[in-house]
């Protein structure tokens, strides 16, 4: 999966789902599995969740956790773990 | 996150399949299909008890070890009897170790039987205590200027994600599905599980 700006999505991403409301923080998250590249993290391990197939799946503190097959509109990098 | 809902009288439309709102579900199958797990039974077993023993799995293994127990008591207790009394010892020996190997054999088969049962999850709930049955759609209102196309929709839409349970490990999580243009009330806003 990329992103729109044709950047791959990798592990450790902290990425901005979508904006906020008016007066509302934006709703940010990290990509903890790129099934897309095989790429699980620490505390999502490869034989727990590479049943789903492809795509990514985030976690944000805000929405839970997010299976997605195609990056969101507003889906963008903030920073990348080194 | 969520937003006050904007009911519009333009046509239904989702991304990956037609919706019917008067169930609250989706009424095509899911084209990720096999590829991505879950998401076939996502939305059609929709109950919070994700897995049990269907194949009986307990009572197989204990049939299965009562049988193996059984027949390797009677062998070997016919073998004790023999060596401890010739000729009817054979007799009594195989019949007290057929008992002790059927009742040894069926605890062995039944705790294996259990182990090869499938995990039975709890229901997913939210961070606020609300259960969300398996299927459920949660939205997410984003709004677009009118001249703004994504979805196949202009304009503003409701993002929609479904609830979904990992069977391996019982947690809880959405998947996107696409976006309408109009609203349903069964549709919670979006939140994170607690489990």
């Amino acid at each position: 999966m990329k992103y729109r700006d044709g950047q791959v999505v990798k592990v450790g991403d902290h990425v901005r789902l979508w904006y906020g409301r008016p007066g509302e923080k934006d709703v940010e998250a990290d990509v903890v599995c790129s099934f897309d590249s095989n790429e699980f993290s620490d505390g999502y391990p490869r034989e727990e969740w590479s049943y789903l197939g492809r795509g990514i799946l985030v976690y944000s503190q805000d929405a839970g956790l997010i299976h997605y097959l195609q990056p969101e509109r507003t889906m963008e990098l903030l920073y990348r773990k080194k | 996150m969520g937003g006050r809902p904007t009911p519009r009288e333009e046509k239904h439309y989702n991304y990956f399949r037609d919706y019917d709102p008067s169930i609250g579900r989706f009424i095509e199958s899911d084209p990720i299909g096999l590829q991505a797990g879950t998401n076939t039974y996502g939305y059609v077993a929709a109950r919070p008890i994700v897995f049990g023993d269907p194949f009986g799995l307990d009572a197989v293994g204990q049939a299965i070890g009562r049988g193996v127990g059984a027949w390797g008591g009677r062998i070997i207790g016919g073998a004790i009897g023999t060596a401890i009394e010739p000729g009817g010892g054979t007799a009594v020996g195989a019949f007290a170790g057929g008992a002790i190997g059927t009742r040894i054999g069926g605890a062995v088969g039944s705790a294996i039987g259990d182990m090869c049962k499938e995990q039975t999850c709890p229901p997913c709930r939210l961070v606020n205590g609300t259960v969300v049955p398996l299927g459920t759609i949660a939205y997410r209102y984003d709004y677009l200027p009118p001249h703004v196309q994504q979805h196949g929709i202009y304009g503003e839409h409701f993002n929609l994600y479904t609830a979904n349970q990992n069977p391996k490990n019982c947690k809880c999580f959405w998947q996107d599905k696409g976006a309408s243009a109009t609203f349903d009330p069964n549709w919670i806003p979006i939140a994170p599980f607690a489990n």
